[in-house]
């Protein structure tokens, strides 16, 4: 019998990767969450997700972060996207952790709803942060690529833990 | 009387671990989901939802947290930001009968868009006064996400045994999964 929350996979990069791959996710969970912390290595502080190695302009994201040193930013992907930004104001010398929440991952019928959140610091500055959005076809997520939308590369030992959630 | 939601199915069997699945609601053209006979044995709950609504063309709407039925006003403070594109609103300090406040909803109109959210309550079957954390996803139309962040204090100190969740924009739509989960304390 399924397990009702399961560690399916952990990854944790040896050497500087630009993106981290988990494949062949079973489809017998209801929910998918990743847990995490990471770094960047040269450059690179943000962090995306795709589905289904799927690069179209098949996702939207929306963003609010707040920093310890002024107002809430809001702002979003500016309408239909490539990937799903789900990190941001990472560092190359301070983990920052995170939490990826995918919804409803093997529905054949509707999209798929992603929020997540994370909190780093970056430089001298505090970040707290939010994303929400989905990737548009309705099809199983059979695999999950994290990778560096604006550049750059994950430091090592950079950890990724993917976990399903099962609703009885 | 609000209809409430098909039980899709209630756990039948224990999993291995502290996280348990306690019941699975579906929406079925319902305004109101209602979990009852809530175990208390558990230390803390979560509810993960996957949503829209069945009327409404697009624009902003909510949804609302209650719990053991309870429609006293003064029992329900709450706070809560949003966002859309680069508008943030931040509100809060209010008391209301409504319950706490959800995160953005999903009117029809946003064609093809689902939103999600997660609630989580800790301590939910102690003496003391209840709060809940919520953090969510929804669509002001197809091309434009909300994002929120919301939650409060529930001050009663009786345990809760059921939770409530209300839209106030009609009903939720077939499709719309509510499932209610179980923390385990230490053994």
């Amino acid at each position: 019998m399924t397990a009702t929350y399961d560690v399916i996979s952990t990854q944790t990069t040896s050497g500087t990767p630009s993106t981290v791959v988990f494949n062949s996710i079973p489809s017998t969970f209801t929910d998918l969450v990743i847990l995490g912390t990471a770094r960047y290595s040269t450059t690179g502080d943000d962090v995306g997700i795709r589905f289904n190695s799927d690069t179209g302009n098949n996702y939207y994201w929306q963003q609010t972060v707040m920093n310890s040193s002024g107002s809430p930013v809001s702002n979003d992907g500016g309408g239909a996207t490539s990937y799903v930004r789900v990190v941001n104001n990472m560092d190359t010398n301070y983990d920052t952790g995170f939490e990826i929440n995918i919804f409803n991952y093997t529905s054949t019928l509707y999209m798929k709803s992603v929020v997540s959140r994370w909190s780093s610091r970056q430089g001298s500055a505090m970040y707290w942060g939010s994303f929400g959005g989905g990737w548009t076809p309705t099809q199983t997520v059979t695999s999950i690529t994290l990778m560096k939308p604006n550049g750059g590369n994950f430091a090592n030992d950079s950890i990724f833990t993917l976990i399903g959630i099962k609703a009885e | 009387m609000p209809i409430l939601g098909t039980i899709a199915s209630s756990r039948k069997s224990a999993s291995a671990g502290a996280y348990e699945s306690i019941a699975t609601l579906t929406g079925n053209g319902s305004s109101a989901i209602s979990f009852t006979s809530i175990p208390s044995t558990y230390e803390h709950l979560q509810v993960r939802i996957f949503f829209r609504e069945v009327s409404g063309t697009t624009g902003q709407s909510e949804w609302y947290l209650k719990f053991n039925g309870n429609n006293t006003g003064a029992n329900y403070w709450r706070m809560r930001w949003y966002s859309r594109g680069a508008s943030f609103v931040g509100q809060g300090g209010s008391v209301s009968s409504e319950g706490i406040w959800g995160t953005p909803s999903v009117r029809n109109g946003a064609t093809d868009r689902w939103g999600c959210a997660i609630i989580d309550i800790h301590d939910y079957a102690g003496s003391t006064y209840k709060s809940a954390r919520i953090f969510g996803l929804g669509w002001n139309d197809a091309t434009s996400p909300s994002l929120g962040n919301a939650g409060g204090p529930f001050t009663s100190t009786s345990a809760i045994s059921s939770i409530q969740i209300e839209g106030n924009m009609g009903a939720f739509a077939t499709g719309s999964t509510f499932a209610l989960y179980g923390i385990k304390g230490s053994a």
